[in-house]
């Protein structure tokens, strides 16, 4: 083994981490060359000085500071996207009545998609036509259909060929 | 079995009291990571805080493949590269190493009197010899003798191979050597 090919393993018994069986084969080139011996001495003594570093003290109110950062207003929103979906609703489906008042044809296509798929919902919710904002007060629509109904409902939703299923 | 899953599990489904939980067991590492990367106080403090808000809004993308530790050791490392790059500090990635070594640096050697000012002085040193390292070299060489992270996890974090992790903490000890020289004291020297 070439010394070039010991690197590796020199770096590894310098922080204890070799392998019982590379160790043999690290050994086997140790006892013929000083340069690979005095590298390891080397890796040893740099590789313990830094790990006795003194750690760094945390600065005081690190985690309070963290804390407060992460209850600022809004904070709740980002993680329960529900409670962020119930606010958009409202938005969205006043947008979708916009579109589908000033865009003409298009927005009435893609609104009709957006429109079977809510009947297909109140069908599977055992009631007549719902309006799609009652749906998001149905604890048992799940968080993803209520997303999608909201994306469905742009005029250039990303699943624009909803007006082609029917 | 990662001990910090079920809290990650908690954290993303909403519970402010799992993601504290989080913090305490691993702002103390996270922040010495990113003041050793740094060598600046009062970024670190910052950064530290970025990597945790970070950390928090990414919560659902963690799969679990990697350790919690890990995880958050590869967004600190962004978060870090990211304010770099923002602030355009490439005298920090390609600092030359101080002239004659750290004997040069006003105060680099601690005194013989130990306490709070010779560890200080103690990191500052060591932190001044990291950061004359090329980026690559001093994060994987913080990483494994600073941080102690595992050669797997290390590989995991900057996604290379384990070789090449090997190979880059080889170069960065052998960088680092002469500029440490005076922090050894009665330690053996070694030949190069």
């Amino acid at each position: 083994m070439s010394c070039e090919e010991m690197t590796r393993l020199i770096a590894r018994r310098a922080d204890g981490t070799l392998s019982a069986s590379d160790g043999d084969r690290l050994d086997a080139h140790l006892t013929h060359c000083v340069s690979c011996r005095a590298e390891l001495e080397v890796q040893q003594v740099v590789a313990r000085l830094l790990s006795e570093r003194p750690e760094a003290p945390l600065p005081f109110g690190f985690a309070e500071r963290l804390s407060g950062r992460l209850r600022s207003p809004g904070w709740l929103d980002l993680v329960d996207w529900r409670a962020w979906t119930y606010r958009v609703a409202p938005a969205a489906a006043g947008l979708a009545l916009f579109a589908m008042v000033t865009a003409g044809p298009a927005a009435q296509t893609s609104f009709n998609g957006a429109s079977v798929m809510l009947e297909s919902l109140a069908v599977d919710h055992g009631g007549g036509s719902l309006p799609a904002s009652a749906l998001f007060w149905q604890p048992e629509v799940s968080g993803e259909t209520l997303l999608e109904v909201v994306l469905r409902m742009e005029p250039d939703g990303p699943l624009g060929d909803a007006g082609d299923e029917r | 079995m990662d001990a910090d899953l079920r809290l990650v599990a908690e954290a993303a489904a909403g519970s402010a009291e799992a993601f504290d939980e989080l913090v305490r067991r691993h702002q103390r590492p996270i922040f010495n990571l990113v003041r050793a990367l740094t060598g600046d106080e009062a970024d670190a403090d910052d950064l530290a805080q970025e990597v945790f808000v970070r950390a928090f809004r990414s919560l659902g993308r963690f799969r679990g493949e990697s350790s919690f530790r890990t995880w958050l050791h590869a967004v600190a490392l962004n978060v870090v590269r990211t304010h770099r790059e923002r602030r355009g500090r490439q005298r920090q990635l390609l600092a030359p190493a101080p002239a004659g070594g750290l004997e040069s640096v006003p105060g680099a050697i601690p005194p013989a009197d130990q306490g709070v000012e010779a560890r200080l002085i103690l990191r500052e040193a060591i932190d001044a010899a990291l950061a004359s390292l090329p980026e690559p070299l001093r994060v994987a060489v913080t990483l494994r003798d600073v941080q102690g992270l595992e050669y797997r996890e290390i590989a995991g974090v900057l996604k290379i191979p384990m070789g090449t992790v090997e190979s880059r903490i080889f170069r960065a000890r052998q960088l680092l050597r002469p500029l440490l020289e005076p922090l050894l004291g009665g330690r053996p020297t070694g030949k190069r």
